[in-house]
């Protein structure tokens, strides 16, 4: 009897000791923000910008392209499209809303004036390109590609209203993500 | 007897157009997943060194078959699909299939030390500068394209693929038997 209770309690110890780790892992394991039905998959990663910069650096990137790229706010999106036919992205068609209105996105057309008055070399030039969503593309099916959304920096929570397309005369798929935050919101941001 | 004649004369002309359909046409190929046969259009130009410093040009490649495919080490796809094209590189070593595997501005010793890790018998061209890639215009990284003997593409994958799979492997087999029996 004296044996049983003692197992019982030595498991119950045991338990209790994994318990906080069984949080810990659930907690890291949590999904990234997205979205995701029969149609797609939208997935958003939030970058902070100390990630954003070790990585930029790490490719060598010149430190003035680093420093006015730490004014913003990156996400990687992944988007995979589970239909049979094509999906149409548009990020014109791609709304970032908070509390105090629309966010503005940087458009890929925005950084090569900015790259040229900086005499940022070519190469981080276009790695830096290849890194962006692309503006539009037609997903064929099974789909998967990726690429950076860049935002002003905010420390406003807030959607997305992502529309993409399918061809005239059809209903286009709207997938709404909430609660984003730019990575580091929580320490004090500043706007160029 | 003279309908019979013609009769023949005209499954012979079938058959005969089948064949050279058959030769022209890629598309009556096995497409495996992922690989899309594309409205074809003549490559880009082509002009490289590599990373040992020997240029590379597709118009000198003409006559057969060349994969054609832009990487750069940031890109996980690119790490995921990389060992898959050593592999299939290794297999195609005696076929007429020509491989132009381009790292996207990326330098030297990025591009050594990538590989040596993932993929060491691959001698990757380098587009230094990124304005090569920038020509073809990929839907993004990685991107391979397949052109044809005559320098026009043919073929687009979408993303990474697994290239050394048997469904792969017997297309380019394929490709590259056409570029055999053109020259």
């Amino acid at each position: 009897m004296r044996q049983i209770i003692l197992r019982v309690l030595l498991m119950l110890a045991l338990g209790l000791s994994l318990f906080p780790i069984g949080i810990l892992y659930a907690e890291d394991e949590r999904p990234p923000p997205g979205f995701e039905n029969t149609q797609l998959r939208l997935q958003l990663f939030p970058w902070s910008t100390e990630q954003m910069a070790a990585f930029f650096e790490a490719r060598g990137f010149p430190a003035s392209m680093i420093e006015a790229l730490s004014a913003y706010c990156f996400f990687t999106a992944s988007i995979k499209n589970k239909r049979n036919d094509v999906l149409q992205l548009d990020l014109a068609n791609w709304e970032f809303v908070s509390q105090d209105g629309k966010l503005q996105r940087i458009p890929r057309s925005q950084w090569p004036p900015l790259w040229k008055k900086m005499n940022i070399p070519l190469a981080s030039q276009s790695t830096f390109r290849w890194m962006l969503l692309p503006e539009t593309l037609d997903f064929y099916a099974d789909e998967k590609e990726g690429g950076n959304i860049v935002l002003r920096k905010t420390t406003a929570v807030f959607s997305l209203r992502a529309q993409f397309g399918l061809g005239e005369n059809t209903e286009p798929v709207i997938a709404t993500v909430n609660n984003l935050q730019c990575a580091d919101a929580a320490g004090a941001i500043q706007s160029p | 007897m003279k309908k019979m004649c013609n009769t023949f004369s005209i499954i012979c002309c079938m058959l005969i157009s089948g064949f050279v359909w058959a030769e022209d046409s890629p598309s009556a190929l096995l497409v495996p997943k992922g690989i899309l046969s594309i409205a074809a259009y003549p490559a880009p130009p082509l002009e490289l060194n590599d990373i040992d410093g020997n240029p590379f040009s597709l118009e000198q490649e003409k006559g057969r078959w060349i994969f054609v495919h832009f990487w750069a080490s940031w890109c996980g796809p690119c790490r995921r699909e990389m060992p898959a094209i050593q592999n299939m590189v290794e297999k195609f070593k005696k076929l007429p299939l020509t491989f132009a595997i381009v790292n996207t501005a990326e330098d030297e010793d990025t591009v050594f030390t990538f590989l040596g890790l993932l993929a060491p018998d691959i001698v990757s061209l380098m587009d230094l500068d990124g304005q090569v890639t920038e020509a073809w215009k990929p839907r993004g990284l990685p991107s391979t394209y397949l052109v044809d003997p005559a320098g026009i593409v043919r073929y687009q994958a979408l993303g990474g693929r697994p290239w050394d799979e048997d469904e792969y492997l017997r297309f380019l087999t394929e490709l590259s038997a056409q570029s055999a029996q053109q020259n």
